[in-house]
């Protein structure tokens, strides 16, 4: 039977700054789906009435959840970000800074997410 | 100069799955992956399988991967890529493998045929020659220059996700033909490569331009069909 190889180029230490930029696109794709899912749940509990959308407020009001709301500023920020850079690559603009561009996505989201959790510290080292 | 050859080995009529098989041998220092291969086949093991012919990086027949990356074998020293004087040598992925490092480019051909690869006249033939600007020659030389040997083919994760993607190497000549001034079948051919399965499949991952070997630009080309693609749907020429 023939086979062959697939995906060579998505192994540790074998990706190109492309590659990583391309998962990480999927991976936080993924995590804001996953959100609007989870956020859709949460405020779908007005409809049961009062007690039941405190009780869910209550819950993601937590350290973990704040926590989160900081990673979910950075994810927004990198999805964002990449999704410029390759929107301005389709339109004929800056493809020769594919990988500062990348980069640039990258630092910018890490450091909103580190701003986030700075600015809600209070809230989450209790 | 002593070096060891981890090569990927396949036989479909005895094998049930591809292995690693060692070669040790003492070759010059400036010896390119293919003398390598070549020695390893003359003296060693001759039911080697590899392609190659022109030997100096123009026919496209050598490529497969070196040590994680799409090369020629031809005009990759050894010395540059060793890995501590280690070599793994696979086939190219994405196609079938026939035998050891020799890989089925048929569906590579069709898509290659399926963008019309050739220059279509329209109207008058000129007494003289076809004219063409330096600038434009400029532009489009990198594009011609594919010596379609498949590496990028290889290296396109998208291509392994969906087997009917036009992939790279047919793109980037697709584009070759709608930037030259003198085809007429600018409208057609960016209907073939504006499909889903064409240029709107590439997710702009840029592994097909960092694998060419000749310094071509898929990625560029195919963003360059993108903008044709969406100015002529605006109505902008």
């Amino acid at each position: 039977m023939a086979y062959r190889i697939r995906y060579p180029h998505i192994r540790p230490g074998a990706m190109e700054t492309g590659t990583i930029a391309w998962i990480l696109h999927r991976v936080t794709g993924v995590f804001l789906t996953l959100y609007l899912i989870t956020h859709i749940i949460v405020i779908g509990q007005s409809v049961r009435g009062k007690e039941a959308f405190d009780a869910a407020l209550n819950f993601v009001q937590s350290p973990l959840f704040v926590f989160l709301d900081a990673g979910l500023a950075g994810v927004v920020a990198f999805h964002g970000l990449n999704g410029l850079r390759i929107i301005a690559f389709d339109m004929g603009v800056g493809i020769r800074w594919q990988k500062p561009l990348f980069w640039a996505s990258l630092i910018l989201s890490v450091l909103i997410f580190v701003a986030g959790v700075w600015v809600a510290r209070n809230l989450i080292f209790v | 100069m002593d070096v060891t050859y981890r090569i990927l080995r396949f036989n479909p009529d005895t094998d049930s799955a591809p292995h690693y098989e060692t070669y040790r041998i003492e070759v010059p220092d400036s010896a390119t992956v293919l003398d390598g291969l070549q020695a390893i086949k003359d003296v060693q093991d001759g039911t080697l399988t590899f392609r190659r012919s022109c030997r100096q990086g123009i026919c496209g027949s050598c490529a497969m991967r070196v040590n994680d990356r799409e090369r020629l074998a031809c005009n990759t020293q050894i010395s540059h890529v060793a890995d501590g004087n280690e070599l793994r040598v696979e086939p190219l992925a994405n196609m079938a493998v026939i035998k050891d490092l020799a890989v089925d480019m048929t569906p590579f051909w069709q898509k290659f045929n399926a963008i019309v690869p050739y220059t279509i006249h329209a109207g008058e033939r000129p007494e003289r020659e076809y004219l063409v600007s330096n600038e434009k020659v400029r532009h489009l030389q990198q594009f011609a220059g594919c010596i379609q040997c498949g590496a990028c083919y290889s290296a396109c994760p998208i291509v392994g996700s969906d087997p009917e993607y036009l992939g790279p190497a047919a793109l980037a000549k697709a584009y070759r033909f709608v930037g030259d001034p003198r085809d007429a079948a600018k409208k057609e051919r960016l209907g073939i490569v504006g499909s889903e399965r064409g240029i709107w499949r590439c997710h702009t991952i840029f592994n097909c331009t960092e694998v060419c070997p000749k310094g071509v630009d898929p990625t560029y080309a195919i963003e360059l069909l993108k903008k044709a693609t969406i100015r002529r749907k605006l109505g902008l020429g």
